[in-house]
């Protein structure tokens, strides 16, 4: 039994599991991973200089060398990222038995345990067309099963409004940190980009994981059927066949132009499919972000 | 062209046509209710699409209904009926005029004229289920009667028509059809195969024949409207009157180059079936040339002689048969009444050197000469002509026996006749006068003034005649219009009837002692004419050659020596219990293959709808029009457009996308 397929996943009811699992076997595929490397380390050393803090010259140098030298550490301050979730009722959709709410959700507890585990600080927000709770990060080992507990209680309803919630955050935002957006992005490109761009403004380093279901991305359908909306009161009658390259390239300019916003605003964007396993996908993006953002 | 159905009830399913529509209803209304997350994207495309999409729909629905309608169209099992041109309904009556006149025979490339009209009038015939009536141009004795028959019998009659080797009779041909479709009330027709040869239809006039406006008719012409080439014999004479055993002839041929080029001819003479000469002639177009050849037969009899011609396309016309009667010499007895010491001398000498001027040989008379005394003795049963020179006082019993046997007696005058003895001849119709006597005085002699035409004297030898100088003569009265006339006004040479015979006078003397017409160029032609005449071997040369298709006469029995069995040749049959022959050939008209136009012949029909066609082998069958069953072609248009719908329907096309992949 493959544990990280997203049709097992959907059957585990616990989160933390769920995270746990996919953050271990995302770990298994990137054994020269740096990421532990994010506590406070030993950079080097240079030579004492008028107004530097006495307390950081080491005396253990100056024993032997009997000169003074100054010990330098690489920066360690805690990492606050915020996991911007999107609760909207189209996050509810499900074709192949998992959501992509519960994709999403996975995701998002896979990162706040991958954060906590390496002593970061992470929070969530959930939104709809406005943001619906903040939990805001903390590094406390207990701090994740509140995470945790959010997204189980959270029921996706309410439209869309990405764009909202992230200008809102970048008011709120005080201090640099990182804000990753798991949403199906169904919403006006140029709105999103609005506040994608602020929160980049405020110095945040930003990370956009689009979700969206299998049958979003091929359009399998074949029957003649009446299409409902499950954000809006909208409804179409219309042949699946028909309109199935029209929507497939509504799609794809959809998707290329958060593509080209993201890649204008040095933020990372990552198609997640919710018939592929989160591992795979988590992997994937881990080893993408060390290989091209290691700094 | 008509478009009708088998099964015409069946198309009431037309009314399946609208399952479609029905079907794309009731579909419509069981349309699944699908929650979808991105709805608004799909309106976003649906907009995009929503034109071609309707445009796709609303084709998809006209070739579904098309493909009903399809169906149900090729269960009715349309026919398509081009009525053509010789196009009739099953309960119409045809009349199929075939000319089988001679000229049909002309080789085309694809066959001989007639078996192509064969051929088309075939082909008029399948499948007609209706009347039919053959009637050919040339009927003969053994042509079956015109009659209605049903097309399979009317093809079989159709194929048993000979060619023939006559003209063709279209105005009998129109009238037996008439007479066969005037009655009838039921659509009428009359097809006709012909070459239309000019010498065949232009004697053709409606006011003959009478009209029925009511029957089509069409005219199919076999071989174009433009003048055929061809050649042939016109006639064939013997120059020099009847053929004589042993003796050459002079045989004309007269060639016909009926063609719009010059030409140049072979022309071969065979009698009795063998090649005796054969000669070149180079005739211009459209004109004759004639060609003589030098004939020998050395035994008497008939001979059958045959003018062959080749180099052209119409075989039937390319021999021309004569019958040569070859007589024995004509045995002459001359019956001298001043015979000489010395043979010049004799009264005789210059018309026994007349009539066989080189010898014996080669000429047609045989000459002997007597006395008076001697005649007395003679049967003069074997003697062909009798001529009495100078004789004093004849006993007229036997001239007058001669001339009740049918032969001729022929009289020349002279000092030693005595007129009251001749006057009193009773077969004699004139009466011999006192003579002239100009011998005293030369300047007042005189000549031949004028020559009948009666006497078909050579016109090159008339001023040799005229020239000659007459000193003594007999003046003669009588009815009788002479032959030759002095220029006095005095008859030279008189001619007339006597029992079964004729009866010549010559009022002048034979020899030198009267006249110098014995040393003119014109004595022997003259006097052998002379001779010819009297006993027949002038004149008609040859039996007159009668036209194929024209009676012998009647009690005539032919039977056929020469030529094609049944056609052109030569005949023998009995005439007074001896044997005679005449040659048959085509009649002249028919090798002369100038065509009618169409307008000439749309005008011969005045204001009857009337088509002329020409008839080509391989577009025959479009100008003859007929049916065609569709649903061969409705399934094949079916299974595109059913093809057309799966591609349209499940989106084969160029612009289907794929799913979106990362």
């Amino acid at each position: 039994m493959n544990y990280y397929d997203p049709k097992v996943m959907a059957g585990v009811k616990n989160l933390f599991l769920k995270a746990r699992s996919v953050v271990d076997g995302a770990m298994m595929g990137i054994h020269s991973s740096r990421a532990k490397g994010m506590s406070a380390e030993f950079e080097e050393h240079r030579g004492y200089a008028h107004g530097d803090d006495p307390r950081h010259i080491d005396w253990k140098a100056y024993a032997k060398f009997d000169r003074y030298y100054i010990k330098e550490y690489r920066e360690t301050t805690n990492l606050r990222a915020f996991i911007v979730m999107d609760c909207s009722a189209s996050m509810n959709y499900a074709s192949n038995g998992m959501s992509k709410f519960d994709y999403g959700s996975t995701l998002a507890a896979s990162l706040a345990y991958l954060m906590l585990r390496q002593q970061e600080a992470g929070g969530l927000i959930t939104f709809s067309n406005k943001i619906e709770k903040i939990i805001a990060p903390k590094t406390a080992h207990d701090h994740l099963f509140a995470i945790l507990k959010t997204l189980q209680d959270t029921v996706p309803q309410g439209e869309t409004s990405a764009a909202a919630a992230l200008q809102d955050l970048a008011a709120s935002l005080k201090k640099r940190g990182m804000v990753i957006l798991i949403s199906d992005l169904f919403d006006a490109p140029q709105r999103v980009a609005k506040g994608l761009r602020q929160l980049r403004a405020r110095g945040s380093e930003v990370i956009v994981f689009h979700i969206l279901d299998p049958a979003e991305l091929s359009f399998p359908f074949k029957e003649p059927s009446l299409f409902e909306d499950l954000e809006e009161e909208l409804t179409l009658m219309a042949d699946p066949r028909a309109i199935r390259s029209a929507y497939l390239d509504t799609l794809r300019q959809l998707m290329a132009e958060y593509r080209r916003i993201c890649f204008s605003n040095q933020i990372d964007y990552t198609l997640f499919d919710t018939s592929i396993g989160l591992d795979r996908a988590l992997t994937r993006y881990l080893t993408w972000r060390q290989k091209f953002r290691v700094r | 062209m008509n478009l009708t159905f088998l099964n015409p009830l069946l198309l009431a399913g037309l009314a399946a046509a609208m399952l479609p529509i029905l079907i794309h209803r009731i579909t419509r209304k069981k349309a699944v209710v699908r929650k979808f997350s991105a709805v608004r994207l799909l309106m976003q495309s649906q907009r995009v699409t929503a034109r071609p999409q309707r445009l796709k729909h609303l084709l998809l629905l006209a070739l579904r209904m098309f493909t009903v309608a399809a169906i149900v169209f090729m269960m009715a099992r349309p026919v398509v009926v081009r009525p053509g041109v010789a196009a009739l309904p099953d309960n119409g009556a045809r009349v199929l005029i075939l000319d089988n006149s001679m000229s049909m025979g002309f080789r085309e490339d694809g066959g001989e004229r007639f078996e192509i009209a064969k051929k088309a009038a075939a082909a008029t015939l399948t499948g007609f289920g209706g009347r039919v009536a053959l009637i050919p141009t040339v009927r003969t004795p053994e042509s079956p009667d015109v009659q209605w028959q049903t097309s399979q019998a009317a093809l079989s009659t159709l194929q048993g028509t000979p060619l023939s080797f006559g003209r063709g009779d279209a105005v009998s041909a129109f009238r037996q059809a008439y007479q066969q479709l005037e009655k009838l009330k039921v659509p009428k027709q009359i097809l006709v195969f012909s070459d239309m040869l000019r010498s065949d239809w232009e004697a053709l006039n409606l006011a003959d024949v009478g009209a029925i406006t009511d029957a089509e008719i069409n005219l199919f012409r076999i071989g174009g409207p433009g003048r055929d080439p061809n050649f042939c014999t016109k006639s064939v004479r013997l120059e020099e009157g009847e053929m004589v055993a042993g003796v050459s002839s002079a045989l004309a041929a007269t060639v016909s180059n009926l063609s719009d080029g010059d030409a140049t001819l072979n022309v071969q003479l065979y009698l009795d079936g063998k090649k005796v000469d054969q000669k070149r002639v180079d005739p211009k177009s459209g004109a004759d040339a004639s060609v003589m050849f030098d004939v020998l037969v050395e035994k008497t009899g008939w001979v059958d002689g045959e003018i062959r011609l080749t180099g052209d396309r119409l075989a039937a016309d390319d021999s021309f048969y004569f019958p040569l009667k070859v007589s024995d010499k004509v045995k002459v007895l001359i019956v001298d009444g001043d015979p000489g010491a010395s043979l010049k001398e004799s009264e005789s000498f210059y018309l026994t050197q007349a009539l066989r001027p080189g010898g014996l040989e080669g000429t047609p008379f045989l000459a002997r000469v007597v006395t008076q005394s001697e005649m007395q003795r003679l049967d003069l049963q074997s003697f062909d002509a009798l001529c009495l020179l100078n004789v004093a006082r004849p006993d007229f019993s036997q001239p007058a026996a001669f001339l009740q046997a049918g032969r001729p007696v022929l009289i020349f005058l002279g000092d030693r006749t005595a007129p009251e003895g001749y006057n009193q001849f009773a077969l004699s119709p004139w009466q011999i006068r006192g003579r002239i006597d100009r011998s005293a005085e030369a300047e007042k002699k005189t000549g031949v003034f004028h020559i009948a035409g009666a006497l078909q004297f050579p016109a090159a030898l008339q001023n040799s005649l005229k020239s000659a100088s007459f000193y003594s003569y007999y003046q003669v009265d009588g009815g009788v219009k002479p032959l030759l006339t002095l220029q006095d006004q005095n008859p030279l040479l008189l001619a007339a009837n006597a029992a079964k015979s004729r009866l010549y006078l010559f009022t002048s003397s034979a020899d030198l002692d009267w006249n110098d017409l014995p040393l003119k160029a014109a004595y022997v032609p003259l006097l052998q004419g002379l001779l010819k005449e009297a006993v027949g071997l002038a004149g008609a040369s040859l039996p007159a050659d009668i036209k194929w298709g024209e009676p012998f006469g009647n009690g005539r029995r032919p039977v056929q020596t020469k030529g094609t069995a049944g056609g052109p040749g030569i005949y023998q049959f009995s005439r007074s219990g001896s044997e005679f022959r005449q040659g048959v050939n085509i009649p002249h008209e028919e090798s002369v293959l100038v065509k009618l136009s169409a307008a000439e012949l749309k005008k011969k029909f005045g204001p009857m709808d009337v088509q002329v066609v020409e008839y080509r082998e391989d577009t025959f069958g479009k100008q003859q029009g007929g049916r065609r069953e569709l649903w061969p072609l409705l399934l094949g248009v079916l299974l595109a457009v059913l093809a057309i719908e799966m591609v349209v329907a499940n989106g084969i096309l160029p612009f289907r996308k794929e799913a979106i992949t990362k």
